[in-house]
């Protein structure tokens, strides 16, 4: 059942553990993100921070989307399943889209601000790090904007600095789809682009944004079909589009071409650094604020990991991954973007229909926009490695990939800037090399001779031995039921 | 991951994340503002001393709290020597870093507009 907004999505996690609220004062100056971040690091529950300092009637809610038991809970799945059957779930939805509906009534417009009463720093919007460049009001939150001249809604997440009372400041990279709409056409015809800043909405609507779905195809459509449901929308205030009705918080405003650029940043991200720094961006004049009454404003404190971004990618990238795979007949087994490598690393697991699969994974998933513009090390493994345990694929790496022959480099890449080993030149440029650590054994080798069999508990020992321990385990004080385990796995652990 | 303080690296050490810019005020009765500048050393810097200057401050410790680190645009003069002008400005540099000591501002003109990316010259924003 899709949650009608973030509202009822903080109750679920609050049932299931992963939430906790805060009904103690907190400083939005630094002290509430601070708590978001330690959260995040510790992998506590989500604080939602219900009585916010110069802010009476403000929530903070933070880290709502950033383990895969939450991921699992936004899509009404249970949270200990493993992350493979949650992810898997996300990437058969993802191909059957459901169109939204259009009310007239929402909940997000109960407060309507216009005109000359427009003042930002009358919305808690938290200063996330100590060093960043401003207050950001739009941290977990989305811009939806119309393209100039078709009926394409698009959405894309991107970070919202406060400048002044009227004034935000965020990056539009040309070749995302907002930049596509803003520097291909709205500014060759010197036209405002209209835009709204969805803050809240239920988790799904909201994540579906953070990954490019394809021109021309509305995240709208996505965020159904992840939730079953239509995702209801109503029209802005003072602009030509439509937003989600039952968001916490909607900016509405114009990107205006006569507008210069302004200074914005520097900023922690979602590197683990701060890799954003103080450069030249784009100005977002405000025409309405609308809200609900109490508002939470939902904050993403973006770290080390793991917090929504990892997780973000953790799901949408794989779901883009898988289908460029299966659309190129690769035989892949399982697919993680781990994380706790920020979306920078895959792990791949495939049977291996002819040598080197895994540099035309590497080119498959290098080589595209969607999948490549933050991949820099993939891992190519064989089908007995769970790609969701990083251990198994340290041991992978450190036994199978051959130091010379099991790596390959592709440079002259393209790359995102925020790369924090990348020097400031090549930021300047985009430029990177990526890498694919082939951890598969050669194809041409004898099973009998060359390959050795794995030496631990489930590939060691007969199945008569594994069962008869894993029955009697709990019965000698151990806590784990090895029973419940090896019933579940005996089937892909067979030998036959 | 990250569950317990690391090490810092050497490298940062000596940039600390400064005072509560509301108790600097409220010890010197002076107004506090900071700076980020395109640059990862003061030198550039140095030579804005002392002449008018136009660029983007931040209000550190505004009377209504809600309004802490708005930007506004000022016509300013300001120097290294830490008591020479009314105000204290603290500097930052492009990645946020702090640097020690504090400079001092004379805020002759406050904007209500921004601080366009054109209109900037230098190091200053």
């Amino acid at each position: 059942m899709a949650f009608r907004d973030i509202r009822g999505y903080i109750a679920a996690l609050e049932r299931h553990g992963e939430a906790v609220r805060i009904k103690e004062p907190v400083d939005w100056d630094l002290e509430a993100s601070a708590m978001v971040r330690l959260a995040c690091q510790l992998g506590s529950p989500a604080p939602i921070l219900e009585n916010i300092q110069d802010y009476p009637g403000w929530s903070l809610a933070g880290g709502l989307f950033s383990n895969y038991r939450r991921a699992a809970i936004a899509i009404g799945l249970d949270p200990d399943l493993h992350p493979s059957e949650i992810l898997n779930l996300y990437h058969r939805r993802s191909k059957h889209p459901i169109k939204s509906i259009i009310v007239d009534q929402a909940p997000c417009q109960e407060n309507v601000i216009t005109g000359e009463d427009i003042n930002l720093f009358e919305l808690c919007a938290p200063y996330l790090h100590e060093g960043d460049g401003g207050r950001y009001l739009g941290s977990w939150q989305f811009v939806a904007t119309p393209d100039y001249d078709t009926d394409w809604l698009n959405w894309g997440m991107c970070h919202l600095m406060v400048h002044n009372e009227r004034t935000l400041g965020g990056l539009l990279l040309p070749q995302d789809d907002i930049g596509v709409m803003f520097y291909g056409k709205y500014l060759p015809h010197k036209k405002p682009m209209p835009w709204a800043a969805v803050i809240g909405a239920e988790p799904l609507t909201t994540v579906v944004s953070a990954a490019p779905y394809g021109r021309g195809k509305s995240e709208v459509d996505w965020a159904g079909g992840l939730r079953l449901e239509p995702v209801e929308l109503v029209r802005c205030v003072t602009q030509p589009l439509y937003v989600p009705a039952n968001a916490e918080i909607i900016l509405e405003g114009v990107v205006d071409p006569e507008d210069l650029r302004l200074y914005e940043g520097p900023v922690g991200e979602y590197t683990g650094y701060r890799t954003s720094p103080r450069m030249p961006r784009v100005a977002f004049r405000v025409t309405a604020i609308t809200f609900r009454d109490n508002p939470i404003n939902c904050v993403a404190c973006l770290g080390v990991p793991t917090d929504d971004a990892d997780m973000m990618a953790a799901v949408l990238t794989r779901s883009d991954m898988l289908t460029m795979l299966e659309i190129n007949g690769i035989p892949v087994v399982d697919l993680c973007i781990p994380p706790q490598m920020v979306s920078h690393a895959a792990i791949v697991s495939v049977r291996k229909p002819h040598s080197y699969v895994g540099n035309r994974v590497a080119t498959l998933l290098f080589g595209t926009k969607n999948t490549g513009m933050n991949l820099q090390q993939l891992f190519v493994c064989d089908e007995d490695i769970d790609v969701f345990d990083i251990k198994q694929v340290l041991h992978a790496f450190a036994t199978k990939c051959h130091p010379k022959r099991g790596i390959t480099y592709y440079d002259n890449q393209p790359a995102t800037p925020l790369l924090p080993h990348l020097s400031y030149e090549e930021r300047l440029l985009g430029r990177t090399t990526k890498v694919v650590f082939d951890c598969t054994w050669p194809l041409d080798w004898s099973p009998m001779r060359d390959i050795p069999v794995r030496g631990n508990f489930w590939d060691m020992y007969p199945e008569r031995t594994i069962e008869k321990i894993c029955d009697r385990w709990q019965g000698w004080g151990y806590p784990q039921d090895m029973r419940k385990v090896w019933e579940e796995g005996k089937a892909r652990a067979s030998w036959k | 991951m990250h569950e317990r303080p690391n090490r810092r690296l050497a490298v940062h050490k000596g940039f600390g994340w400064g005072e509560d810019a509301y108790e600097i005020k409220q010890r010197e009765g002076r107004e506090v503002y900071d700076t980020i500048i395109l640059d990862d050393s003061l030198d550039k810097l140095l030579q804005e001393q002392e002449k008018e200057v136009t660029f983007s401050i931040r209000l550190l410790a505004p009377e209504n709290r809600r309004m802490k680190y708005c930007f506004r645009m000022v016509k300013a003069r300001i120097s290294k020597d830490a008591k020479r002008y009314p105000d204290i400005l603290l500097i930052r540099s492009q990645r946020g870093l702090l640097f020690p000591g504090n400079w001092s501002i004379e805020v002759l003109e406050m904007y209500k507009d921004l601080q366009w990316v054109a209109h900037t010259t230098g190091v200053l924003t």
